[in-house]
């Protein structure tokens, strides 16, 4: 049974459609990462698997209940880290945690789920002299509370320091390990990148991608960038490199030749300029970063 | 019992706010203080100083309570929904197994406990100076009074509430919440007079003639009238108009306990409507 399941969900505020026809299906045990620019309707999503929004169409079910008539239910299974969360000023973490328990007919300690975060020292100051990154980890010891079968956490490394990243995915793995289900968002590759088994790609309401993050750089097609220099460019030596199989598209820039390859044909390419009597003064290889499979995915595919 | 834990959390959070302890410390110089001007303007009268008595300072209280109960009441209570869900908060406590009905329940429960104990404290303190200053004291009386004024404080609480979870500003929260207070409150005279003259063309029934039913009906109707009918209908004496016109046989419509069942609608049926806006929204 899948954990998430979203089938043709379109959710129109007005005029401003969030989400088009989205399918989407989260497996039982795996971390999957829900990525996509601010405003791609990951929120919404989110949103609507809590019952926070009703879909304008379609359907969502988490854990294999219905998230609009089951919704209780859902919660009382699920652990959320939600965006835009904001603390009650005036009651103490310990406060808010026992509040959280309460509601979920656990039995944590209070004082273990802080530690875990990292502020054990923050148990009973209130809430509200929390800084953002503190903020953030109290909402995270929330989700935890009640062991759930099922984390969602929208966007949980606002307002973390990189080592505050770093411990958030550390515990991202201890529950996946747990046997615990991860669905997190994020607008940055970067932290999803250690920890998914798979990840989504929103943009603009549409799933634009949907894979693993090797197959999704592969697939992204953004490879390697050779950047030849040569003592004098020739046609005879761009339309050599043009020829070795595996390039997709070589560029004169002055005394350089930009050549988009993948990695394994650099060698041919170099070989194949040679061979018209060009001289190699340099070259230099560029590997395609996250960044560049994630603008692929959310500023091309959808031109 | 989900509310339960929300309203634990919403007395806890209020009770913890500077605003119980001004609450509580205007009600209890609010309520000993009137005891106390009772006293005086009792023995002003120049005659041979009249019995004090306690009856008598609770009709006294009427006017100035249902004028104070609904302001602080709307006033604490009507960002209670509202206000959270436009901060973010609403977002912790929905992500918690509780219903949209268990939040709203939960916060009439918290917020009328927190009013109702301000005003019990006003209520027990001004009880202390009836004691050691007056000539006589009613128990009954103060207790039915004590009662009814802590449903006014409750179902105040309520509206505020109700109001507050039918919208997601907490502007318009506000706008409401006066709104309401200067429909029930202020202007109310105006629409059964209105009516009276739509129908006679005069504004309201000549001296000394009884008033048709439905114009004493209508008149009970806001809440703290409801209230106010309420005090008259159980505390001796047979003050209040209705007593006036129906010496005998009370319309049951204008009982006290017609008045009473008002005061419990108005609890429940805000609250209620609010509710259903409010399951109904997107956060």
């Amino acid at each position: 049974m899948p954990a998430i399941e979203l089938h043709g969900v379109t959710k129109r505020y007005g005029d401003v459609t969030a989400l088009h026809d989205l399918d989407l299906t989260v497996e039982d045990g795996e971390i999957y990462g829900f990525l996509g620019p601010n405003g791609a309707g990951k929120s919404t999503t989110i949103d609507i698997l809590l019952d926070f929004v009703r879909p304008t169409s379609g359907t969502a079910s988490v854990l294999g209940m219905d998230a609009q008539t089951d919704s209780q239910a859902i919660r009382r299974r699920i652990g959320v880290l939600p965006e835009g969360f904001h603390v009650y000023e005036r009651l103490t973490a310990r406060q808010h945690l026992n509040f959280a328990i309460e509601s979920k007919g656990a039995s944590d300690d209070p004082e273990a789920l802080l530690e875990r975060v990292g502020i054990p020292d923050a148990v009973d100051r209130k809430a509200g002299g929390f800084s953002k990154g503190m903020q953030q980890r109290l909402a995270l010891a929330i989700s935890l509370v009640g062991e759930p079968d099922l984390l969602i956490l929208d966007e949980p490394s606002t307002g973390l320091d990189p080592n505050g990243a770093r411990e958030m995915r550390a515990i991202i793995t201890e529950e996946a390990d747990r046997g615990a289900t991860v669905f997190f968002s994020s607008h940055i590759l970067e932290q999803v990148e250690a920890v998914c088994d798979r990840v989504g790609i929103l943009k603009s309401g549409e799933l634009v991608a949907e894979d693993s993050i090797e197959a999704l750089r592969s697939a992204a097609d953004t490879g390697t960038t050779l950047t030849v220099t040569l003592d004098a460019v020739t046609d005879a030596a761009a339309d050599a490199a043009r020829d070795v199989p595996g390039v997709s598209e070589v560029s004169v820039d002055g005394d350089r030749l930009v050549v988009r390859t993948d990695s394994a044909a650099k060698t041919d390419v170099l070989d194949a300029v040679e061979s018209t009597g060009a001289d190699v003064r340099d070259f230099s290889t560029e590997q395609a970063s996250l960044d560049d499979v994630f603008a692929a995915y959310t500023e091309e595919v959808m031109a | 019992m989900s509310w339960l834990a929300v309203a634990r959390k919403d007395f806890q959070d209020a009770g913890r706010s500077k605003a119980l302890w001004g609450l509580t410390a205007l009600f209890v110089l609010f309520m000993a203080g009137m005891a106390y001007v009772f006293t005086l303007l009792g023995n002003s009268g120049g005659q041979a100083a009249p019995e004090l008595e306690s009856v008598g300072l609770l009709f006294f209280l009427i006017s100035p309570v249902t004028l104070l109960i609904p302001i602080t009441g709307l006033v604490i209570a009507h960002k209670a929904v509202a206000g959270e869900v436009e901060s973010g908060s609403a977002k912790f406590l929905l992500s918690l197994p509780h219903t949209r009905r268990d939040a709203v329940v939960g916060k009439v429960v918290g917020r009328s406990a927190v009013m109702c104990v301000a005003v019990l404290v006003g209520l027990v303190v001004a009880a202390a100076v009836v004691l050691g200053l007056y000539d006589s004291f009613d128990g009954m009386a103060y207790a039915g009074f004590s009662l009814l004024a802590l449903l006014l404080a409750a179902l105040y609480t309520a509206i505020g509430v109700g109001l507050s979870a039918a919208t997601k500003d907490s502007g318009r929260a506000t706008i409401l919440a006066a709104a309401f207070f200067v429909v029930f409150e202020v202007a109310w005279g105006l629409v059964s007079r209105g009516i009276y003259y739509l129908l006679n063309g005069s504004f309201s029934p000549p001296m000394g003639a009884t008033p048709p039913d439905w114009f004493l009906l209508l008149d009970r109707i806001p809440p703290s009238a409801a209230f106010s009918s309420a005090v008259f209908g159980f505390l001796p004496g047979n003050a209040g108009t209705v007593a006036q016109y129906f010496p005998q046989d009370v319309p049951l419509y204008l009982s006290k306990w017609a008045a009473v069942a008002t005061m419990l609608l108005w609890f429940v049926v805000v609250p209620a409507l609010g509710y259903l806006r409010f399951e109904g929204a997107d956060l």
